[in-house]
């Protein structure tokens, strides 16, 4: 299928290149530019690294042959190819008369002899490959009807529609570029194998590499030799033999690939685990598909699998959206929530669950998840039933139907579904088993989008990180219940010496002109306006419920953070439900001041009527970390002294009497001996 | 050797580009051209017709004259404003006349500003600076998926935000 070159990605690029008008080079193009010359100085391709797309096409080609053939002198040529020459003309008539074929190449690697590649050949039977690259061992074998790839150490070979029955053999003897430049040699001919052969020889580039190539009478290439010039002495650098007509034992071409090794057919796996003829429940909801594949539980645990993708009355209503950019859900995506509303009394009503996911894929418009749920309370029918609830938002050209229509682009169902849950329970192990096997197959047929990777990791890792994140959603209660609900946080100073009289809070507010500090499981709400002064070994001791709610996961992270303002240190720290029963250590060091704008022009513009502008800092790496720092604005201009590292600064504002908004995110890194850093005007938008 | 001299000569072949076109996309290309023309052809140098930066010198000359050829030919084709095309990002590459205008340049500024300050970090770092997303991943202590999703909604935002602004300054987006 032809598909059209999509210019989106290099036309954002080059729109935001033309914002910089500075005559000189940025440094990282110059050091790219360098970096390749030198490669095209030692590796004698002369191919110039283009930013448009078809040369970045072609130096992937190079790069995969590359790792493939494990040499890059043939390779300038193959792909160089031009209109085919006489000599070249006969050549490649003489490959097409092979029966048999058996190329053997070597390559040097450090000096030493090393085997490349190993190439068997029969016409209309099939063509095995086993190519030796620096890390991995390939082998394809293409039978005209199937190709079956694999990779030595693993435990599985794939299969799919045969592509190419001819593969290397045909591109490794297709030195056309050798061939237009190369010119006789007579005192080179030999005899190889018997067969009298004439010498061509050639230099490319001229002074770096040499070689020699040896064709019979037939014109067809026996043997190829390359030698490049290094340090004044031309050493060999890749050497090809090739054999025709010999007997091939046809085995050779069948899949076997060891015993313990599986073979996997690309259409199936796929089919098999995103199919929707086998889910238990499927339902359209805003034009996309949601289907629930595997529903488990072991106590009042529960796992799931879903997909989401879009339908096929959306594709025809919206079109196609060719916007990949690297990212497959182009029409929607998931999250899975829990239960809540409102009863006849205004009171909140929930079944609240801690919910992670565990692995998730992407591929081909489809979203596929597998989740955990941990349930943070108990309440009716919780073993037998699960009100599925999911948020589900439109992506892409869906996205942009629904507010062309102006209706709401994302929605909460709660629930989507009630499913009835299993009798029988499943342990965790088993749907790791499960979630391992299907994400090692999807692997191996190419999907690419796949976290977390089997192929990155040994099996042990890939369970162990699974049953981390179990351990995750099990709540705070559980770690106090084993490891004691005490944190001790000792504050020192820059030296290590413990620092007394430091106030140690989980929240400090700077109101106006008066410090507040807080200590609490969460900002705003759960916490009480005091604090903690270490004692004369500089030691504070928290309670769990200080900084956690005895429900919350235990994957959470709180921050402690001490501050003396008229010094100008600062020290701020997470916590994690590991650190309980253990001790904290608050470093007080000095602060840089970073200051910044609030702009509410466009609130303002909107009618909104302002009061409370405030910013709120999160010393953390995480997206939305727990806010540590408040700061009460008078005016437009903020000034606030946060520990080195990465956090974010942002704010809120009250409009309205009642209603709160967020304004724009502003990251902040700040390095080791950073004084003062400006984060310039940050823009206050409505949520 | 070669590579301390084209690190000499890399900036002022850079150069002379942005000063007759001010257009970094172009201004790499060419430079990239020029420098790839020269090592090809480092063979024909002949020390006894001038210095190697003569040489490369016009190497740089004939580039950018088949540059302007290129562009007459095209000219009258041409229109340069960037609200003609922002409905086909996704088909057409830029003209290099739309990016060379400052208003163009105005525009994206604008638009960058208005975008979250990580979105705007994120297509500063990877598409300005050059710098990988590997490196922007370390650097934020992110996945590498996640700094690829960052930025496909940059890139949206960013589109987004410039039609709405070309669009108040009242031309129209076909």
């Amino acid at each position: 299928m032809n598909k059209t070159k999509d210019h989106f990605e290099d036309n954002i690029s080059r729109l935001l290149k033309a914002t910089d008008k500075n005559t000189e080079p940025p440094t990282a193009f110059v050091q790219q530019l360098l970096c390749e010359a030198t490669a095209q100085l030692s590796d004698g391709n002369a191919e110039p690294h283009s930013t448009h797309g078809q040369s970045w096409r072609r130096r992937w080609l190079v790069a995969a042959a590359t790792f493939v053939i494990g040499s890059a002198g043939l390779i300038a040529f193959w792909l160089t190819m031009t209109q085919p020459q006489t000599l070249y003309a006969q050549a490649m008539e003489a490959l097409r008369k092979a029966q048999t074929m058996h190329v053997v190449g070597w390559g040097w690697r450090d000096g030493v002899k090393t085997r490349s590649a190993d190439l068997w050949y029969e016409q209309g039977v099939g063509v095995k490959e086993t190519t030796w690259g620096r890390k991995q061992t390939r082998i394809r074998i293409d039978n005209g009807q199937y190709e079956w790839t694999y990779y030595q150490g693993q435990e599985y070979a794939v299969r799919r529609q045969s592509r190419d029955p001819v593969g290397m053999v045909e591109e490794v003897l297709n030195p056309a570029k050798f061939l237009e430049r190369a010119r006789r040699d007579p005192a080179g001919d030999r005899k190889i194998d018997g067969v009298p052969c004439e010498l061509y020889v050639g230099e490319y580039p001229a002074g770096t590499k040499r070689y020699m190539v040896w064709l019979d009478g037939s014109k067809q290439i026996r043997r190829y030799e390359e030698e490049e010039l290094l340090e004044g002495q031309w050493l060999p650098d890749e050497l090809i033999v090739v054999t025709y007509e010999v007997p091939v034992d046809r085995t050779c071409f069948e899949p076997t690939f060891g015993e313990s090794v599986r073979v996997v057919v690309q259409e199936e796996v796929q089919g098999q685990i995103f199919t929707l003829g086998d889910a238990l429940y499927t339902k359209q909801v805003m034009g996309l598909v949601f289907a629930v594949h595997e529903l488990h539980r072991q106590g009042n645990r529960i796992y799931v699998a879903c997909s989401l993708r879009v339908s096929k009355e959306t594709l025809e209503k919206v079109g196609r959206d060719e916007r990949v950019n690297g990212l497959s859900n182009r029409y929607g995506d998931f999250q899975l929530t829990h239960w809540g509303q409102r009863d006849e009394m205004g009171q909140w009503q929930s079944h609240p669950y801690e919910i992670d996911t565990l692995a998730r894929v992407d591929h081909d418009d489809i979203q596929f998840k597998w989740c955990v749920l941990e349930p943070k309370g108990t309440w009716d029918r919780m073993d037998k039933e699960y009100e599925l609830c999911a948020r589900v938002y439109t992506r892409g050209k869906l996205q942009d139907w629904y507010k062309k229509q102006g209706e709401p682009w994302h929605k909460q169902f709660r629930p989507l579904v009630t499913l009835p849950l299993p009798a029988e329970q499943t342990n965790d192990r088993t749907i790791i088993e499960k979630i391992y096997a299907q994400f090692q197959a999807l692997e191996s047929v190419r999907l690419r989008s796949i976290q977390p990777k089997p192929s990155r990791m040994s099996k042990e890792d890939f369970v162990a990180q699974i049953q981390q994140k179990l351990a995750g959603v099990l709540p705070m209660r559980q770690a106090w219940q084993t490891q004691g609900s005490d944190v001790v946080v000792r504050v020192v100073d820059e030296q290590g010496n413990p620092m007394p009289g430091v106030k140690v809070a989980t929240r400090i507010m700077q109101d106006h002109d008066r410090w507040r500090w807080f200590i609490g499981s969460s900002a705003g709400q759960n916490e009480q306006e005091r604090f903690a002064t270490s004692d004369d070994q500089g030691r504070v001791l928290l309670q769990g419920e200080d900084l956690f709610a005895e429900h919350a996961a235990q994957r959470w992270v709180s921050h402690v953070v001490a501050l003396v303002p008229e010094q100008g240190l600062i020290a701020v720290e997470g916590v994690t439900a590991g650190d309980f029963g253990r001790e904290v250590v608050l470093a007080m060091k000095p602060g840089c001041l970073v200051r910044g704008r609030v702009s509410e022009t466009a609130l303002r513009e909107a009618g909104k009527e302002l009061r409370n502008l405030e910013i709120n800092v999160s010393c953390s790496r995480k997206n939305h970390g727990r806010d540590v720092m408040t700061q009460r604005l008078k005016g437009p201009g903020f000034e606030v002294l946060l520990p080195v590292g990465t956090g974010c600064v942002r704010g809120s504002v009250n409009y309205d009497r009642s209603d709160r908004t967020w304004l724009q995110e502003a990251w902040y890194d700040i390095a080791a001996g950073e004084k003062e850093k400006d984060l310039g005007t940050i823009e206050l938008q409505s949520r | 050797m070669w590579g301390r001299f084209l690190t000499d000569q890399i900036p002022p072949i850079y150069a002379v580009v942005m000063k007759r076109w001010p257009n970094r996309s172009l201004a790499e290309e060419l430079t990239q051209k020029t420098i790839f023309d020269a090592l090809r052809g480092r063979d024909s140098y002949d020390p006894a017709r001038g210095s190697p930066q003569a040489w490369l010198k016009k190497i740089a000359a004939n580039n950018l004259a088949l540059e302007a050829r290129r562009r007459a030919s095209q000219a009258t084709a041409m229109n340069g404003s960037l609200a003609l095309y922002l409905d086909r990002l996704q088909r057409q590459p830029l003209p290099d006349q739309v990016l060379e205008k400052e208003e163009t340049a105005e525009q994206v500024r604008r638009a960058l500003g208005q975008l979250k300050q990580k979105e705007q970090a994120a297509l500063k770092a990877k598409y300005v600076e050059g710098v990988q997303v590997a490196v922007m991943a370390h650097r934020w202590q992110m996945t590498e998926k996640a700094v690829h999703s960052i930025l496909y909604r940059a890139r949206n935002s960013l589109r987004a935000k410039l039609k709405h602004i070309v669009e108040r300054n009242g031309e129209n987006v076909s």
